[in-house]
């Protein structure tokens, strides 16, 4: 089994998991944690405008499959500056 | 999480940031129009351990009028749209089926990406909504089977396919599988 194909075994296998937990703990329970990810994504994720339309950019393109390497925040911000 | 009927679902959560911005945008613009939310940010208020920087909300096609009083009703409570500044150049982008994003003043993240339904899928999803009741308000989202289709058969990416598998995981047991499967048939075609 190729490198990709047991990595996406293995997140879907903690999918099939943290489903399973939410389906049997109570909500605030749940969306405590989640919450974890969700709100300090957020707070973190500070961008300009422009940066932040150079990433969707960049999205596009990699659903179009295009050759564009996956991005990071730090990434949008090198791709600006290359323009 | 309680499935109450078909179209009615009660989650009890505690409210993220993403939830919030959700509610609050929705307020405004359910006095001018219907709505339903779709993509990555129903999967995450059905406890999907991920986050997203938008939310993606579809309204039927709105007359210029309307839409200027949804924007001012906007500006009121301190949303902006990023994309574009005169309302004549928001209502454009719509007519030409591009989506529009709304933040909060002075923030890009997060965002709602609001556009017109242009396609019978996406009138279907207008159509079939599911009401979510939360502790301090509700939300129109898209018919779950609608959405696990169209990441399974048409968007397809990772992401996309776990957020299925994580709607499909949830909703087990309340899923229609007959719905399900012929929207997988629908939507195999599309693609």
């Amino acid at each position: 089994m190729t490198f990709t194909k047991e990595n996406q075994k293995e997140r879907f296998r903690f999918i099939d998991q943290w489903a399973d937990y939410v389906r049997t703990h109570s909500d605030q329970d749940w969306s405590r944690q989640q919450n974890v990810i969700i709100n300090s994504c957020l707070r973190t994720a500070s961008m300009t405008k422009e940066q932040y339309f150079a990433m969707k950019n960049i999205e596009g393109e990699m659903k179009q499959g295009k050759n564009v390497k996956k991005f990071n925040q730090k990434d949008a911000v090198n791709y600006l500056k290359r323009l | 999480m309680r499935f109450i009927d078909a179209t009615t679902l009660e989650i009890n959560r505690e409210l993220s940031d993403l939830d919030r911005l959700a509610l609050e945008f929705t307020t405004i613009l359910e006095k001018h129009t219907p709505y339903v939310i779709v993509s990555g940010y129903v999967s995450i208020l059905l406890g999907r351990a991920r986050a997203s920087e938008d939310i993606d909300i579809i309204i039927p096609k709105i007359p210029f009028p309307t839409l200027k009083k949804l924007v001012h009703d906007l500006k009121e409570k301190n949303f902006s749209c990023i994309n574009e500044e005169k309302d004549s150049d928001i209502f454009d982008c719509l007519t030409e089926g591009l989506a529009i994003r709304f933040a909060k003043q002075k923030t890009m993240i997060p965002n709602i990406e609001l556009k017109w339904a242009k396609n019978h899928i996406q009138d279907l999803a207008l159509q079939k909504t599911i009401t979510v009741i939360l502790p301090q308000g509700t939300l129109h989202i898209s018919n779950l089977e609608l959405q696990i289709a169209f990441k399974e058969k048409v968007l397809r990416s990772p992401k996309d396919r776990e957020d299925a598998r994580h709607i499909q995981k949830v909703a087990e047991g309340y899923l229609d599988k007959k719905l399900l499967q012929h929207y997988k048939e629908m939507l195999r075609d599309v693609h």
